[in-house]
């Protein structure tokens, strides 16, 4: 999972060098920590799982409250720490535009945001349920 | 315009979709001519220089230049001097604390009325350092773009006092800013630069200064000073007016300011070295309270001028000086305060020092500064006034209208040469009020001059008056001719019109509208109405595609995106195939296409930071920066042998691969063995060309000098060449022996193949490695595309939609190309060593098309005429039917719409962010490049997607 995130941030342009690797490292691990940790607690190595959390399209459909406890919230960091890559090339020359800081401000409130999220839609989904059991 | 070609339906788009583009084309260019005519303003730089023995004028009094009237002079300039940093704090409304610092000049203006007085100087914008010393030296209004400026070095060709010095025999010593070494690399008898580019460093220029200033002041081995301080200018762009920095900057400058009156005072006895010199502190610009300047609001405009000449002009000077904005200081004691143009400096500077006029000064003599200098009223002249016992005024008044009368014949010279020679002159209709103006003041002149000697029964005192009024009447016609010129020239040099960039931004966004709507008509069109599946499917992507261009052109609006545009741009061709993978993933099928391509992304962001780290070029940027560290890692030896090894061993592996394209692709047999030879012929010559440029292998002279000059033009010869065959080919095959796909496809192989290897070359040896992220990311997105169209194979059968994600990943692709090949959008990013490849001589118009190949070549060229690729490859898979070449044509302008499109967004946010930043610090040094970067490459990509309709049509 680090692995993974960390790749991607390289793709998008992380800067690569010794004294970054570090900080690079702990930011990979709290983005695993947010997204793939509960994914695999809670699915394992079922291969239709993960697929259904990386698609958008479960939001409407799915009827299981784990998915969107899990989804949600690792969506939400993934957007927020994207989100959170745009003030870094300002020439404002503040101590947190360095690299993996506003983005892992991005990824936190992306998070919490996606908890939010899928607080609401868990309430949504119960009483949609509820009025079609009515 | 467009709306004609709009009105074609169904099959009859196939013959008039040319006609569209150069629509579009025709109405891009004239929004962007409109926009470049208001913005842009350009001046023609006259290599013409004034001269010792001019014949100044026809009339007696001012044949000549005027005679000098101070020896030595001292010119302090501190950089960024606001107004209120020298007039006393009582001229304000209110008492800020960075007020009152520079007392000691106060107490001089106040104390020594007659002999020191404080200006406030206005300047013109751009209020730009350079701009402003070049306006300093020269007299006019330096624009953006000078032309007729050579191209990188930015010496100054166009005459100026510090040319006039040195050609007078006067000697100049400099001190401080480096930027005067620049702009006069050999003008300077002794100089002393510091580093100016260092906006920290609050201390080294202005200490560098300090420890020449003093010293020099006692010697006599000069006649002009200039001591540029930046402390002030810095400090202000980093903390502002108001900071405790600032004020101890202003407050050393006090302390500095002392000890050089103090000691021009104790030198100044008669016949001391300074007994006749001029002290100028000045300021060549003002800033805003958070250390801006560049724009043209009062805060950055008004700088201050402080003139003192330790010999006192007698007391008549005061009613030359005026009173009338005069005030009491802290002190209670009266200080005044004269207005002058900065425009004015140069003219009335080389007037003191009696040195012929700047050639494209448009200035005229300030009397005040000019009455402040004792020299100008010693009554030593024996010429016409002699006769009649005169008092110091009249005699002054005299002298001052000899000046003005030289100075308008030189101005009015001026005009008539530039008039002649610029592309861009005045309006007719004020030039010739002007010029009805000069010759009244003409003709007055020499009215004024037969009363001088009249006969001697004329009372003295009623002479006196008579004299003195006709005197001052002459002044004032010779100043308001010259100071209506200053305001035609003001208007034509430093004035956005901004009706016409309005017009133009209007035009410009109602094209992009037009097209927009085309397109959107377009789908429309060829929707057969059958099948409502495929265009809902498309709306995610289309959205998709429409954020990232919105994200794109919205990171415009920023001077720090602009400069790490690259990045942005590579950020966002990471996300789309982010979210390419993310969507595959989702569905199961991850193939390695998109693999590669992530890896793509990170090759090509090593590359462009590579170019980024040029651009700053500064020793820290490469510390860090993964080549060096892998250089470090194997050894300099190493890192040298692979540096000369890995282009031909990529170039090796382009070959292959374009052999192998050519293979699939032609399918005409002529053709084919045609473009296969000359492109194994072409990067031969480019080997051979690399390798007798390395130092690895040793050559005998003669096989070096053939693969110097002669590798390169066979191999610009072999692309014409092919091109010439395919456009030949294209014109005169018979156009039913091949089916349309593939007619298509071998025509934009032959195309493309014609110009890689001239832009190969060009591009020097990273030319290679781009070459292979080229070919990999555009097979990449080829290939990925073509994935996409199999999935939804199901219910795509008779579609020709072409997809936006693709056209939009390829521009990306382009822009991040752009920065790949080490280029960015400022002047001195062009690579002018690519301009004289195969070639040593320069001739500007071979130059500069090898010039304009090789900056747009990677990113314009190549990347449009392969457009066909996405279009064709996005149809192969798609079931074969009747109406096959009306829907491939249907795809293709659609692609190529959609490209434009993009291009047109991009170059519209460009604009108007242009046209809000107009006034912005850095308008000039990154804003205008840019949208000049933009606007040509907007016309190019038009003018390629028309010729590339009627080529592939």
């Amino acid at each position: 999972g680090a692995f993974l995130n960390a790749f991607g941030a390289i793709v998008l342009g992380a800067p690569v060098g010794i004294k970054y690797w570090i900080a690079t490292t702990y930011w990979s691990c709290l983005m695993s920590l947010f997204t793939f940790v509960p994914a695999a607690c809670v699915f394992g190595a079922s291969k239709v799982d993960w697929q259904n959390v990386l698609s958008h399209s479960i939001y409407g459909t799915s009827s299981n409250v784990a998915d969107y406890m899990i989804s949600a919230p690792s969506h939400g960091a993934v957007i927020g720490a994207w989100l959170g890559a745009w003030p870094m090339p300002l020439d404002w020359e503040r101590p947190w535009q360095e690299w993996p800081i506003c983005v892992t401000y991005g990824a936190i409130a992306g998070h919490v945001i996606g908890m939010l999220v899928s607080l609401i839609l868990i309430v949504a989904h119960k009483r949609r349920v509820r009025v079609k059991a009515d | 315009m467009a709306a004609p070609a709009s009105r074609h339906r169904g099959s009859s788009w196939g013959r008039s979709w040319p006609l569209l583009f150069v629509a579009i084309l025709a109405l891009h260019s004239l929004a962007i001519y409109l926009f470049t005519r208001g913005f842009l303003l350009t001046r023609t730089e006259l290599d013409l220089h004034s001269h010792r023995d001019d014949r100044t004028g026809v009339s007696p009094g001012c044949s000549s230049w005027p005679q000098p009237a101070v020896d030595r002079l001292v010119i302090v300039v501190l950089d960024a001097l606001r107004f209120d940093f020298v007039a006393p704090s009582t001229f304000f409304e209110e008492k800020q604390p960075w007020m009152d610092k520079l007392q000691v000049l106060q107490k001089l203006a106040a104390d020594e009325k007659n002999s020191a007085r404080i200006f406030k100087a206005l300047a013109d914008p751009p209020t730009t350092s350079l701009q402003r010393l070049k306006a300093l030296t020269t007299g006019g209004l330096p624009t953006f773009i000078d032309v007729g400026n050579s191209f990188g070095a930015p010496a100054i060709v166009e005459d100026n006092i510090m040319h006039q010095l040195v050609k007078s025999g006067k000697r100049v010593v400099m001190m401080g800013d480096d930027t005067w070494i620049q702009l006069y690399p050999e003008h300077f008898n002794k100089s002393f630069p510091y580093p100016s580019f260092n906006v920290k460093d609050l201390d080294t220029v202005d200490n560098g200064v300090i420890d020449h200033l003093l010293p020099s002041l006692h010697e006599n081995d000069w006649d002009v000073l200039i001591a540029h301080f930046l402390g002030v200018d810095h400090a202000g762009h980093i903390f502002g007016v108001d900071s405790t920095p600032m004020i101890q900057k202003l407050e050393q400058y006090n302390q500095i300011l002392e000890d050089v009156i103090d000691t021009l005072k104790s030198l100044s006895t008669p016949g001391g070295p300074h007994e006749n010199t001029l002290l100028l502190v000045m300021g060549d610009h003002g800033q805003t309270l958070n250390g801006d300047h560049g724009g043209g609001t009062a805060e950055e405009v008004e700088t201050s001028l402080f003139a003192w000449s330790p010999k006192t002009p007698p007391d008549a000077v005061l009613s030359v000086l005026g009173e009338n904005s005069c005030n009491f200081d802290l002190h209670g004691k009266e200080v005044c305060v004269s207005t002058m143009q900065q425009l004015d400096f140069a003219v009335t500077v080389s007037a003191l020092l009696g040195i012929p006029f700047p050639f494209g000064s448009i200035g005229r003599v300030n009397p005040e500064l000019y009455a402040l200098s004792a020299g100008t009223w010693d009554n030593q002249r024996t010429g016409i006034n002699a006769c009649t016992p005169q008092d110091d005024l009249v005699a002054w008044k005299m002298r001052y209208a000899e000046v003005l009368c030289v100075n308008s014949w030189q101005v009015k010279r001026y005009i008539d040469q530039y008039s002649g020679s610029s592309i861009i002159g005045f309006s007719a209709e004020y030039l010739h009020h002007v010029e009805e103006l000069y010759s009244k003041a003409q003709a007055n002149w020499s009215e004024v001059l037969k009363p001088t000697c009249p006969s001697e029964t004329a009372k003295g005192e009623e002479f006196k008056e008579s004299a003195s009024s006709a005197l001052q009447l002459q002044i004032d016609a010779y100043s308001s001719f010259l100071e209506s010129f200053a305001k035609l020239a003001r208007s034509a040099w430093t004035e956005f019109d901004l009706w016409l960039m309005g017009t133009g931004l209007l035009l410009m966004i109602l094209s992009v509208i037009t097209q927009a709507y085309i397109l959107v008509r377009l789908n429309a069109v060829c929707q057969p109405s059958d099948q409502e599946c495929p265009s809902s499917r498309i709306i995610p992507k289309l959205s998709f595609a429409f954020t990232l261009v919105t994200i794109r052109a919205a990171s415009l609006l920023s001077n720090s995106y602009i400069l790490a545009e690259g990045r942005v741009t590579n950020f966002l061709l990471a996300t789309s195939c982010i979210a390419g993978v993310w969507s595959s993933a989702t569905n199961g099928n991850f193939t390695i296409e998109e693999f590669i391509f992530l890896l793509l992304n990170i090759f090509a962001r090593f590359g462009i930071e590579l170019g980024m780290s040029k651009q700053i070029a500064g020793p820290t940027a490469t510390k860090d920066h993964p080549v060096s560290i892998i250089c470090d890692i194997f050894g300099s030896s190493f890192c040298n042998v692979s540096m000369d090894i890995f282009p031909i061993i990529s170039l090796a592996m382009v070959t292959c691969i374009v052999l192998k394209l050519i293979a699939y692709a032609v399918h005409q047999r002529f053709l084919k063995y045609f473009i296969i030879c000359g492109t194994i012929l072409s990067y031969a010559f480019i080997a051979n060309y690399w390798a007798s440029e390395s130092t690895l292998l040793s050559h005998t002279k003669a096989v070096q000098e053939i693969g110097r000059s002669l590798a390169p033009r066979f191999v610009y010869a072999i692309g014409g060449l092919s091109l010439v065959i395919s456009v030949l080919w294209r014109l005169f095959a018979p156009v039913d022996s091949l089916k349309f796909n593939k007619r298509i496809t071998s025509l934009s192989a032959a195309m493309l193949c014609s110009w890689s290897p001239t832009i190969l070359m060009l591009l020097g040896r990273q030319g290679a490695f781009v070459a292979l992220i080229c070919i990999t990311g555009a097979w990449c997105i080829i290939m990925l595309q073509q994935k996409y169209q199999k999935d939804s194979k199901l219910d795509i059968t008779g579609s020709c939609v072409a997809n936006p994600v693709s056209v939009t990943q390829w521009s990306l692709l382009a822009v991040c190309l752009f920065y790949l090949t080490g280029h960015w959008c400022t002047f001195d990013g062009l690579r002018y060593g690519a301009a004289f490849i195969g070639f040593d001589n320069f001739h500007i118009i071979r130059q500069g098309f090898l010039l304009s190949i090789d900056t747009f070549g990677v990113s314009h060229i190549l990347p449009v005429l392969s457009l066909p690729f996405v279009a064709i490859h996005c149809y192969n898979t798609a079931s074969k039917k009747s109406k096959v070449k009306d829907v491939t044509i249907n795809i293709l302008i659609q692609v190529h719409l959609m490209y434009g499109l993009i291009t047109a967004i991009t170059t519209t946010v460009t604009i108007v962010c242009v046209t809000i930043q107009r006034r912005h610090l850095m308008v000039w040094g990154l804003f205008a490049p840019k949208y000049v970067f933009d606007a040509i490459g907007l016309l190019l990509t038009d003018l390629l997607i028309c010729l590339a309709s009627f080529y592939y049509s």
